[in-house]
């Protein structure tokens, strides 16, 4: 099979998948799942804990065998060389990192050039520079020559996340962004969606804060593997199949002309 | 651009300066080494003039000298690739089971000897060195088939521990059976500089050469999977081929020092530790600084084995790992009071 080294930006899909089936481990986590994704906008994925949200993404980020289609901009993921598919999707992973706690934070961050350079090549000028800039869009920049280790689990989040900015990628795939920071940190994380869908790119989050989630372009309910409900977030019957997959323990309440999930306590 | 001033600030400063002190100070341990022999100290300068004395230098000091130093190299890389590729700074050298492969080895060969006219000719010809490192290499072999490949960490680790318990308690069994060849192995456990020749000096930098520069090569995949195995799948790197030649490097430096110095201890685990102690920096400057401070440890550790109790002389691998001990102990303590 040739592989593809190029992808047109015509296509107004950053993301599609039919029928997409994953096994792991005997289990069937994702269950015929159909879902597409325009680019240039900032969907949102919710769901219980154990629906497949994590192992959706993984799938998206070329990491996860599976079986069906998957499109990145109308071509198909297996047909995308390793070096592209690594330059055009990023991904953040939800699992704390603990094995790179001896590198400086900058040296982590640099590596989210790996894509971009060869193999026994150093960083060039245009990698430091793209470092520098994510450093400075997730406020990280005075912790440069800090070693990983020495930092909180916020700062760490907050790295983590430059390091995926650095990649440069058209889109961005993040699981769980928002764990362990704070709140000012939580906003400053929305401002910057926002900013990165304004340049054009495509950014898809699993969220458990569902308040946060509803600031998304589109939301996405994920349960039993397959897609529940796709709306957008002042869609009514978004909210209702929210409240349902949840069980009625959260009830969406409009704020302003925002909205907000609080714990249902009866 | 290969270097930019944003580097020059990023820490390679402080590992080039830590690269030149281990140098110097290897060095200094060689010129030591040198002057201790069984009579004690001996100024360098002075052996010159006698020829019986040049004659030991040149055969008995240097060799052994520069043995110890290549030895501790080795291990020292082996160390920093073992701990970077298993994510795990308790990871050492020998964790694939590559000690007791080797310890077998020499069993079987010293059992074997006498069997048959056959037999010996062909175990003569393999010496202890050639068995104690195909050992070394078959252990390897034999925890890659167990865990079914290289695809999984956790696997490898598991098959490498089970290895080596296996093969250690067959080794102690056929020992058992031969209570003669008790004392050779003992010695072997023990390990020693002692029987290092210029000929395995020449081995042991050709495999040191090799392994650093392929180390270095792959040092930004090390770099990578810092991050988790799945980011750096998805950051595009090689995992299962970054997997397979970290793991021919570690078995092939790791078989090279046991099969020439025999059992020496902490040296690998311990020499990473100590450069990520006074410095943070990526695998391209951490395996060889790590090789430099095992040269030097190991280095040091000989020349204390020499000379404390001259003429006697100490196992060197016994003095490492009273020494590593200590320092784990140490280094557990420290860690302890910094979680509290």
């Amino acid at each position: 099979m040739t592989k593809i080294n190029t992808i047109p930006n015509e296509s107004r899909l950053a993301l599609e998948t039919r029928r997409l089936t994953v096994n792991r481990d005997n289990v069937m986590v994702l269950n015929d799942l159909n879902l597409t994704i325009s680019k240039g906008s900032w969907c949102a994925l919710i769901g219980p804990n154990g629906a497949g949200k994590s192992t959706l993404l993984q799938v998206l980020a070329g990491i996860l065998p599976f079986q069906g289609e998957v499109q990145i901009f109308s071509q198909p993921l297996q047909q995308l060389t390793t070096r592209i598919r690594a330059q055009r999707i990023a991904w953040l992973d939800q699992s704390p990192v603990q094995s790179a706690d001896d590198l400086t934070v900058y040296d982590v961050v640099m590596l989210g050039r790996i894509p971009h350079q060869a193999w026994l090549g150093g960083p060039s000028a245009a990698d430091h520079a793209a470092v520098k800039h994510a450093l400075t869009l997730t406020h990280a920049s005075e912790w440069r020559d800090r070693a990983l280790g020495t930092l909180s689990g916020g700062e760490k989040q907050r790295v983590l996340l430059a390091r995926l900015l650095a990649v440069d990628a058209d889109i961005l795939l993040m699981d769980e962004p928002l764990a362990n920071l704070d709140p000012p940190h939580q906003a400053d994380w929305l401002l910057l969606v926002r900013e990165l869908v304004a340049q054009g790119k495509t950014v898809v989050s699993v969220l458990h804060e569902v308040t946060l989630a509803l600031y998304a372009d589109e939301l996405i309910i994920v349960a039993d593997g397959q897609v529940r409900y796709a709306g957008k977030r002042d869609d009514p019957s978004l909210h209702r199949e929210i409240e349902n997959v949840f069980e009625h323990r959260i009830t969406i309440y409009p704020v302003g002309d925002r909205w907000v999930a609080l714990p249902t306590l009866a | 651009m290969r270097t930019s001033p944003a580097q020059l600030k990023l820490g390679q400063p402080p590992a080039r300066l830590l690269a030149i002190v281990l140098g110097i100070l290897c060095v200094i341990t060689v010129i030591l080494g040198l002057s201790v022999g069984s009579t004690g100290f001996e100024p360098l300068l002075s052996l010159g003039s006698d020829p019986v004395a040049a004659q030991i230098l040149w055969d008995v000091r240097m060799p052994r000298t520069f043995g110890a130093l290549l030895t501790g190299g080795l291990l020292g890389l082996a160390g920093a690739v073992a701990q970077g590729l298993f994510r795990n700074p308790l990871a050492d050298p020998f964790l694939l089971g590559s000690a007791s492969g080797a310890s077998l080895g020499i069993a079987v060969l010293l059992v074997g000897f006498g069997v048959s006219p056959v037999a010996t000719q062909w175990l003569i010809k393999l010496g202890l060195t050639g068995a104690a490192f195909i050992g070394a290499v078959l252990a390897v072999l034999l925890t890659l088939s167990l865990a079914r490949g290289v695809q999984q960490t956790l696997r490898l680790l598991l098959a490498g521990v089970i290895v080596g318990v296996v093969l250690g308690a067959l080794s102690s069994l056929l020992s058992l059976t031969r209570p003669d060849i008790l004392q050779a192995m003992q010695a072997f456990m023990l390990g020693s500089t002692a029987f290092v020749s210029w000929s395995a000096c020449a081995i042991m930098a050709i495999v040191w050469l090799a392994c650093t520069a392929a180390g270095i090569a792959f040092a930004k995949g090390l770099d990578g999977l810092a991050l988790g195995e799945a980011t750096a799948t998805s950051m595009g790197l090689p995992v299962s081929t970054l997997r397979a030649v970290l793991i021919a490097i570690l078995a092939l430096a790791s078989g090279t020092a046991v099969a020439h110095t025999g059992l020496i201890a902490f040296v690998g685990l311990a020499s990473p530790h100590l450069v990520r102690a006074i410095v943070h920096t990526r695998h391209a400057w951490l395996l060889p600084l790590a090789s430099l401070m095992g040269a030097l440890l190991l280095s040091l550790a000989d020349l204390f084995a020499r000379g404390l109790l001259a003429p006697q002389e100490l196992p060197v691998g016994v003095l490492t790992a009273l020494l590593g001990g200590g320092y784990l102990m140490w280094l557990m303590n420290r860690r302890g009071v910094t979680r509290d």
